[in-house]
């Protein structure tokens, strides 16, 4: 087998170097140096990717199923984010702070890189499988890029970044929605209910109220709050989601209501 | 009185319903009962926004700040049910985790509190959509109406629908037709149709021989019908059958009978329909987007 979890250091460590790079880059001034860390990030995620699609051909099956692959995309979404950030309104911090959470899964499954079997349990083999899981996490990736806005915003005191994080929300709400949808579809089609508040839903379902409490505060603050009193809430929310995030994405399993669940696919 | 005063108006009496009461039993508001509510609810409503929309109390109720405090207040109901395990108390229960049964917070889906929150939740929705419409400002509004209402019809199809829905476990054998399916309780349903088992395939991975797909064929009133994991078959207009397990006494993959979940739930085209209006909003949303 050609690509497999035992060549993933080589991918990871190529990728983690262009990212690096490009994100020192990125901190000098001039246009120059800005198209090369577009290039040098736009490198990296090619690396990345490539190691991806050659794992999803050997393994027969999309590599979305445990917490490992999800994390393998994490870390590619959350650069791309970044890469996107950063091309739209030019934060030059914010390749580095990707680059930063990227890192942190891409170590975490180089040191624990839960090697799995090959097939995709019945309950998963569903047309459904890769656009719920595929939304979910590029919607999670999203939501990093805000809560890092939300933490530079509420450090430097300043209400800048909320435009961003909003079409950063928005375009997140839209998949973390569709993510949610489509897995109420697929629970109609596998379980007979489209939901069940399973304790992943329950999650999922607290992670997408923080995201429209957002949306509300901040047309709140369009309509009434000019002054931009709600700056504070708003960036708070963004944290909030984050957090309820990561619970809804593996800190559920921790819990004691995780041997409930019916999204335990690892064991 | 403010939205945080609605709110926690209506929790206190959640509370204080949970803990007279005990959780909710569903099946008490079913139809015709649910449909009558809705309807009367709706126009109530009606009325409401036309005759005394400007009126304070009614424009705090559907203002964005109340919506705010709904989805605090869901959000951390469900925070909470999310850490409390879903069970009944056992006897060596500890004291938190009484504490937590005491609020509801073990079967907090059915608790009073947190039906009373989606009630209000379900009412806020209704005055603001039915302000919008009553406004005309539809037109240039149209993603707002789909979200909006979109969620309305999920919510409303999803808690109408846990109260008319039935379910019900049946065991079909290679030898007899039958025509039973058991529920929660161990009530027996009888079925308008016979099902027997005829055939049943597992689809192993060529390289590591695991399960891939579990595929039976029945009888349903001596009509072959087949139905796998992921793909369930409609017998009636709102009844499907899942296939949930299988028995085998050799261990092989022939089985000797199957274990099926019957679903009948009038109110799946609302809760699919809610869906789809929210998608067709948080797309147009996403459009709109510069």
């Amino acid at each position: 087998m050609l690509f497999s979890w035992n060549i993933f250091w080589l991918f990871a460590l190529s990728s983690l170097l262009l990212w690096a790079v490009g994100a020192v880059v990125a901190f000098r001034r001039g246009e120059t140096c800005r198209r090369l860390a577009l290039g040098l990030t736009l490198a990296g995620l090619a690396v990345y990717v490539a190691f991806i699609i050659g794992l999803w051909t050997s393994l027969g099956r999309p590599p979305l199923r445990t917490l490992g692959e999800t994390r393998l995309w994490y870390s590619l979404f959350m650069m791309a984010s970044g890469w996107l950030v950063y091309r739209l309104w030019r934060y030059r911090w914010i390749l580095s702070f990707s680059l930063i959470v990227a890192a942190v899964f891409i170590i975490i499954n180089l040191v624990h890189p839960d090697i799995h079997d090959q097939s995709l349990m019945p309950a998963l083999q569903s047309g459904w499988f890769v656009p719920h899981v595929t939304a979910y996490i590029f919607s999670y990736s999203l939501f990093g890029c805000s809560f890092l806005m939300a933490l530079i915003g509420l450090w430097r005191h300043t209400e800048v970044y909320l435009p961003s994080a909003d079409r950063l929300v928005g375009i997140g709400l839209f998949f973390l929605t569709f993510g949610m949808l489509s897995g109420c579809i697929w629970a109609k089609q596998a379980w007979g209910d489209y939901w069940t508040w399973d304790p992943k839903e329950t999650w999922a379902a607290a992670t997408w109220c923080a995201c429209l409490l957002y949306v509300h505060l901040r047309l709140k603050a369009d309509r009434t709050d000019p002054k931009g009193q709600t700056t504070v809430a708003a960036y708070t929310a963004l944290i909030v989601i984050f957090l309820l995030l990561q619970m809804c994405w593996y800190g559920v399993n921790f819990l004691p209501s995780a041997t409930q669940s019916m999204h335990s696919y690892t064991q | 009185m403010k939205p945080l005063h609605y709110i926690l108006t209506s929790l206190f009496a959640g509370v204080l319903l949970q803990v007279l009461c005990g959780g909710i039993r569903p099946s008490v508001v079913a139809f015709p009962l649910n449909v009558s509510i809705i309807f009367a609810l709706l126009a109530t409503l009606w009325v409401v926004e036309g005759e005394w929309g400007e009126k304070t109390a009614v424009r705090t109720f559907r203002s964005p700040r109340m919506a705010c405090g709904l989805l605090i207040a869901v959000g951390i109901w469900c925070v909470l049910g999310g850490l409390t395990p879903q069970m009944p108390i056992p006897d060596d229960a500890t004291l938190l985790h009484r504490f937590a049964a005491f609020w509801g917070l073990n079967k907090f889906p059915t608790s009073y509190p947190f039906v009373v929150l989606l009630l209000l939740l379900l009412l806020h929705l209704s005055l603001v959509i039915i302000h919008r419409l009553r406004q005309r400002a539809w037109r240039r509004d149209v993603p707002f109406l789909l979200l909006h209402g979109g969620l309305w019809l999920a919510l409303v199809g999803g808690m109408a629908g846990s109260a008319d829905a039935v379910e019900g476990r049946i065991i079909v054998a290679r030898q007899a037709p039958t025509r039973s399916a058991y529920d929660a309780y161990g009530r027996e349903i009888t079925l308008p149709y016979t099902l027997r088992l005829t055939d049943f395939h597992v689809t192993r991975h060529e390289a590591d021989h695991s399960p891939v797909q579990y595929e039976a064929t029945l009888l349903i009133d001596d009509m072959p019908q087949s139905l796998a994991v992921n793909s369930p078959c409609g017998v009636r207009l709102f009844e499907d059958l899942y296939l949930l397990n299988y028995f085998s006494e050799d261990d092989t993959d022939q089985a000797d009978a199957v274990l099926l979940l019957m679903v009948r739930n009038p109110w799946k085209p609302a809760v699919l329909g809610g869906i789809l209006l929210l998608l067709l909003g948080t797309g147009w949303q996403l459009f709109r987007l510069k």
